[in-house]
């Protein structure tokens, strides 16, 4: 350690050079490789697993996973943006109290969570035990292992993720652009529609981002609380490498899952550029 | 620097808690009690380091990945056996070494998978039938497995997350062995099953007592055992032995060839084996014990059962599952379109 | 208007709070699996305090998450004062590449890191899961420290430099020190993360070393006892102390 530069340089190197170039590039090399009989990969080069993607059968588990996702975030930001406008013009004392009380949910394990949900909505769980006990309905109903499970559980894990970084970008909003805003006559929707969402966009789009690519991602939401009709994306890479041993197969989809991730934030850095533009104006 | 070393101290000190007295096992969910560890670990001083798994596709995976894995005990099923063998997975078993072999059911081993017991030692047998929760469907209104499909069971059906198993069921109801390799007749089979999507609501096999008790679901294609768990905390759920036939499977302990703690492995495999313990375990998990010497031990309700021993006439209908070589491809194949609900 | 924002703030909490609410009510159920109040009792606490394997399996989560927070803070004040003072040739590859980590989804973390470990022929184990979680935790380390040391005084570092001082002393004397609440920031996130980790340990776990997000997992999937109701009730009390102590912190500064 003679000389810290030398070493800080290679630290760097070394770490994100083997646990993340490296291993990036095994991956995209296994996704070019076929799937083996008695082991687990075949060095036989080919370009099948990309084809394979577009196989209609696939192509339908990512629609499905696109839309739960969509549908997901679309609720999420519905609820949260009142949430984080609200607690975003509190007064700061009982705000950073507010701002506690939501990242708890947020840190905790998002095992508990789902298994709390399932236990809301299980057959004979607290839900159907409520409605029951006022009469409100006469038959339980089965939420648990249908989709519906799955969008409660990704909404209720997922929601944090909205809120935070909505909360963040509004908070910054100036209170004398609204101010002037009231002076020269607008109403308070007109206030909402043409200064308070145009400025949070950033926020909105980071909100969105951090819920829609896990939306698609999480396997264990599904595995807990869904049926058979609710294989998303997620379960169907951890089934490859999993259940089907077809690692090359599953290396494609994790490729082809990592570009599309790369061009939403991509999205997202180019509306943030542009947002800052206006308000540098 | 003195943190850093610090810091390598403790990691290497946590990673030599990796020491000999310890033993992995990886096995079935459902199959060992927390009890039974606890009371192994300290009659024993060993270590068990506990984790389960719901089928054996995951078991095979795990162990291909990583031959090194350091699974000291596994409990592959039948055709999972012969498949492995073949694969040289397994270890050849030292029968010396387990003393309490001797009390197992004649009628369980020696059997094609295994001819000499070799590589396995059973553990658990059952069935794959019908259950159903009396309280919504009339037990008398179901005979034969093509009774699944009827629309009365539109989304109400559990299907265990078993590849064989369940294409076992559509080739029993076209009249083909379950271990066909015929292209043609598992094409059928895989269009069988297409036909039965709309009636599943779930697959999954390792949470089938609680949701069966539980009235999450009202019918399905399960685990004998699992069946019988199930209606001891809910008795409107019952079994029925489909009359044109069910698979019949046994899970066997085997040791992977490269089990880093064979003696120990030796040691967990014959504590099971004895017969109060097997009667204990079988007693915890519901499920049918190969343990002839164990039956005596067993609270008489079960040992009476007809859902976990039934009758010989009965039994005669079963097949037992072998490896189905060439045609594995196949099956995965139709099996993962017919998950993805294509 | 302001009862309509209060009321519609204090839904959204207890959508948030309720479910985890009732988790906790229920483990003083005393009942096995019935989801009716069946009186109270501290039972499931006494099993869970004798159910070994689970405790276990808890410890080496904390056991975990403690020393990936540990080297993940230690490393990334090293890449951050890196990226921070020196140019050097592929400095850009290595942001891309801590970016990369940040765009992957976790999934195919796990995965990648999978790959790695089954083509070093590195059993899964201990080591396998510490590797994996001080890669997902640097990031964001780096982030956190690096957003925070773009604050500090360039001409700090120049006069001493200036004044003899090597790099070393400058990063162990002075940039440390001031560094000190990013540094926790960091660790705290990097705790947070490892402890609520569960798609990439998934991937990269082994028989030999098992974690409680897992052994949770595996347990839901059989079904629900209240023993689980009760470890989740601790972990939530464990992540109340952690935020109010990261809330300490912040007032600190």
């Amino acid at each position: 350690m003679k000389n810290f530069r030398t070493f800080s340089i290679s630290l760097s190197w070394l770490w994100l050079g083997f646990f993340v170039l490296a291993p990036t590039l095994l991956l995209i090399l296994t996704s070019v490789l076929s799937k083996g009989d008695t082991s687990l990969v075949r060095v036989d080069f080919t370009f099948h697993n990309y084809i394979e993607n577009f196989n209609w059968v696939y192509v339908h588990v990512f629609l499905r996973s696109l839309k739960m996702a969509f549908i997901v975030t679309v609720v999420s930001l519905f609820i949260a943006f009142p949430f984080a406008l609200i607690i975003a013009r509190t007064p700061p004392r009982l705000r950073n109290f507010l701002l506690m009380l939501n990242v708890i949910p947020f840190w905790t394990n998002s095992i508990i969570t789902t298994y709390a949900i399932m236990i809301i909505v299980k057959t004979k769980g607290l839900l159907n035990s409520a409605l029951l006990g006022l009469g409100i309905i006469h038959q339980p109903l089965h939420i648990l292992y249908s989709p519906l499970a799955v969008y409660i559980g990704l909404i209720y894990n997922l929601l944090p993720f909205m809120i935070l970084p909505l909360y963040a970008r509004l908070e910054k909003l100036d209170d004398r652009v609204l101010e002037a805003a009231q002076d020269l006559g607008a109403n308070r929707w007109q206030i909402l529609y043409r200064i308070v969402i145009p400025m949070s966009m950033p926020g909105i789009v980071a909100g969105c981002l951090f819920v829609f690519l896990p939306a698609m991602t999480l396997f264990y939401v599904p595995n807990i609380l869904g049926g058979a009709k609710s294989y998303l994306l997620g379960n169907l890479i951890q089934d490859q490498f999993l259940t089907n041993q077809n690692w090359p197969f599953g290396a494609s989809l994790s490729v082809a899952l990592t570009i599309f991730a790369a061009a939403l934030i991509w999205l997202y850095w180019y509306s943030a550029k542009n947002t800052n533009k206006d308000e540098l104006l | 620097m003195r943190t850093f070393s610090l810091l390598l101290l403790i990691l290497f000190s946590a990673h030599s808690v990796a020491a000999e007295k310890v033993v992995n096992v990886f096995c079935w969910t459902g199959y060992i009690s927390s009890q039974m560890i606890q009371q192994f670990e300290k009659k024993t001083g060993i270590t068990v380091n506990f984790t389960q798994y719901s089928s054996n596709e995951e078991l095979y995976a795990k162990l291909k990945a990583n031959p090194n894995i350091g699974y000291d005990v596994i409990v592959p099923s039948t055709y999972y056996v012969q498949r492995m063998n073949r694969e040289h997975m397994l270890l050849k078993l030292d029968k010396q070494k387990l003393p309490h072999f001797k009390n197992l059911d004649r009628h369980f081993l020696y059997q094609s998978f295994d001819p000499k017991n070799d590589y396995s030692v059973p553990f658990y047998w059952g069935a794959d039938i019908i259950a159903i929760n009396k309280q919504y469907y009339h037990p008398e209104s179901i005979h034969v497995w093509n009774d699944l499909w009827q629309p009365r069971f539109k989304n109400k059906l559990l299907i265990l997350e078993d590849l064989r198993d369940i294409f076992g069921v559509a080739l029993l109801t076209q009249g083909y062995s379950i271990n066909t390799q015929n292209p043609q007749q598992i094409h059928q089979g895989y269009q069988k099953l297409q036909k039965l999507w709309p009636n599943v609501k779930v697959i999954n096999s390792d949470a089938v007592q609680s949701l069966l008790a539980d009235d999450d679901v009202t019918a399905a294609i399960a685990w004998s055992g699992d069946i019988y768990a199930a209606s001891r905390m809910n008795p409107n759920v019952m079994g029925i032995y489909p009359k044109d036939g069910f698979v019949i499977w046994v899970d066997s302990f085997s040791i992977p060839k490269h089990a880093p703690h064979v003696n120990n492995a030796y040691t967990f495999i014959d504590y099971v084996l004895n017969a109060k313990h097997a009667a204990k375990l079988a007693e915890f998990a519901g499920f049918s014990t190969p343990n002839k010497a164990a039956l005596a031990y067993l609270p008489t309700a079960m040992r009476n059962s007809p859902l976990l021993y039934p009758s010989a006439k009965t039994l005669s209908r079963g097949q037992f599952e072998s490896y189905v070589a060439g045609a594995d491809g196949l099956y995965k194949k139709y099996w993962q379109l017919f998950r993805l609900g294509a | 208007m302001k009862a309509i924002k209060a009321t519609y703030v204090s839904l959204v909490f207890a959508f948030l709070y309720l479910p985890l609410l009732v988790l906790a009510i229920f483990s003083f159920n005393n009942a096995r699996y019935a989801m009716t109040w069946h009186g109270f009792t501290t039972h499931w606490y006494h099993v869970l305090f004798n159910d070994s394997l689970l405790l276990r399996s808890a410890g080496h989560s904390l056991l975990l998450a403690f020393l990936a927070a540990c080297i993940a803070t230690a490393i990334a004040s090293v890449v951050a004062t890196a990226l921070l003072q020196y140019r050097f040739k592929g400095k850009r590859i290595i942001h891309n590449l801590i970016i990369v980590l940040i765009v992957m989804p976790d999934l195919v973390i796990g995965i990648v890191l999978l790959i790695l470990f089954s083509s070093l022929h590195l059993p899964l184990g201990f080591t396998s899961l510490l590797l994996a979680h001080i890669t997902i935790c640097l990031p964001f380390a780096v982030l956190t420290i690096y957003s925070r040391a773009t604050d500090l005084d360039s001409n700090l570092f120049e006069s001493a430099r200036d004044l003899g001082a090597s790099d070393t002393t400058i990063y162990l004397k002075i940039l440390l020190p001031l560094l000190k609440p990013a540094l926790l920031s960091a660790w705290l996130l990097a705790f947070a993360i490892s402890l609520d980790d569960i798609i990439v340990s998934f991937f990269v776990s082994g028989p030999s070393f098992s974690i409680m997000p897992l052994q949770i997992y595996s347990m839901t999937k059989v079904g629900i006892t209240p023993e689980i109701n009760a470890l989740c009730t601790l972990m939530l009390g464990l992540i109340f102390m952690i935020v109010g102590a990261s809330q300490l912190v912040r007032k600190a500064k």
